[in-house]
């Protein structure tokens, strides 16, 4: 569909492999692992919590929880292995936001609008459309919409895996995603506005 | 391209959108520095320790060895104690069947001595002599019971 794939793709049977050695304590298995998907889990992070720092340690926190869980229970589920890395990063990224409000709530309520808004990272200008734009315009996404758009786009699943995760049919993710990009389309279609076209007044 | 699903072609605006989508990906993956992957090992480091098991609670090795030693310890002493248990005749100590049947003796010795002292109505200063002479003591609890529930037996001189 798009030039999505993930920069360091790997069979399913080289990653089973890899997982299991993770799960046996491998270091080795481990740095692969990190390096394979650690800035997929943290672009995940990001593109929702808009901070670097709260992004990282999502990501920490993310890969401790998968490290815990594989070494004392072992790998035994054969290509489910990314599917359940980001549901635990999509579960992380809504404990931090649930949280966030709740300390907004029970602090400064005026730290609310800063929790929810979008915060400006550094903009890549070479982009056809301009990404801070992007980003106000990933906000106005209903959350199911914005949740498969996060998955494709910067965890760079697949919608196979997607479907996996999300317990859906691969038709509906994909008629989900086809909606969801005409819907970003028209929130960055130029506004014409009615100052630049006076006769769009009268 | 289509969307396989709808057969919908994408417009060249859909196209752009999932351009710009893929660029902000690409963007948020390449954040991180350098040492992201290595502060990453780093926090993982304590989850992939192996945990420590106490010294004090740690399991031993199951081993015959030492059951089987104490098993012969035992049957050696149990042999030894059969083999050479001095027996009642090398002691000079009655056996348990002699000491029953001196019991019972004493018993009727006791019985004719109640049965003596109800009809001589003997006090309990002579029945003591008496039994002293009949190399007997008073201390069966039934010849005890017997007397305190008989007041004609404890009568005074």
């Amino acid at each position: 569909m798009s030039g999505n794939e993930p920069q360091s793709s790997i069979s399913d049977e080289a990653l089973t492999r890899v997982v299991r050695d993770a799960a046996d304590g491998s270091e080795s298995a481990w740095r692969e692992l990190t390096t394979l998907y650690g800035r997929r889990v943290f672009a995940m992070a990001r593109s929702r919590v808009h901070d670097d720092d709260l992004a990282e340690e999502i990501t920490q926190s993310v890969f401790v929880t998968v490290a815990t869980k594989l070494t004392r229970d072992g790998y035994a589920e054969q290509g489910r292995f990314e599917p359940w890395l980001f549901r635990i990063t999509m579960n992380r990224v809504r404990d931090e936001f649930r949280r966030r409000k709740r300390h907004a709530h029970s602090t400064d309520p005026s730290h609310l609008g800063d929790t929810l808004a979008v915060h400006d990272t550094p903009v890549d200008d070479h982009t056809p459309l301009e990404q801070s734009r992007l980003r106000e315009a990933l906000e106005q996404l209903n959350e199911s919409d914005r949740t498969i758009i996060d998955l494709r786009h910067q965890g760079q699943m697949s919608f196979k895996q997607i479907s996996a995760l999300l317990d859906e049919p691969v038709g509906t993710l994909l008629a989900r995603h086809h909606r969801a990009l005409k819907k970003l389309r028209t929130m960055l279609e130029p506004q014409e506005s009615t100052q630049d076209d006076p006769g769009a007044t009268s | 391209m289509t969307n396989e699903h709808h057969n919908e072609p994408y417009t060249n605006e859909d196209h752009q959108v999932l351009r710009a989508l893929d660029a902000l990906g690409e963007s948020n993956r390449s954040a991180p520095d350098d040492g992201f992957e290595h502060r990453l090992m780093d926090a993982l480091t304590p989850a992939l320790a192996p945990i420590p098991i106490p010294i004090e609670s740690a399991p031993k090795p199951f081993s015959w060895i030492p059951v089987a030693a104490v098993a012969a310890c035992m049957v050696l002493v149990t042999a030894a104690a059969v083999i050479f248990a001095p027996t009642s005749a090398q002691t000079g100590q009655p056996n348990a069947n002699q000491t029953l049947v001196a019991l019972e003796e004493d018993l009727s010795a006791f019985e004719e001595l109640a049965s003596l002292s109800d009809s001589l109505d003997l006090s309990i200063a002579e029945l003591d002599f008496l039994t002293e002479t009949m190399d007997t003591e008073l201390t069966h609890p039934s010849v005890f019971v017997e007397f305190n529930a008989n007041p004609s037996t404890s009568g005074s001189l």
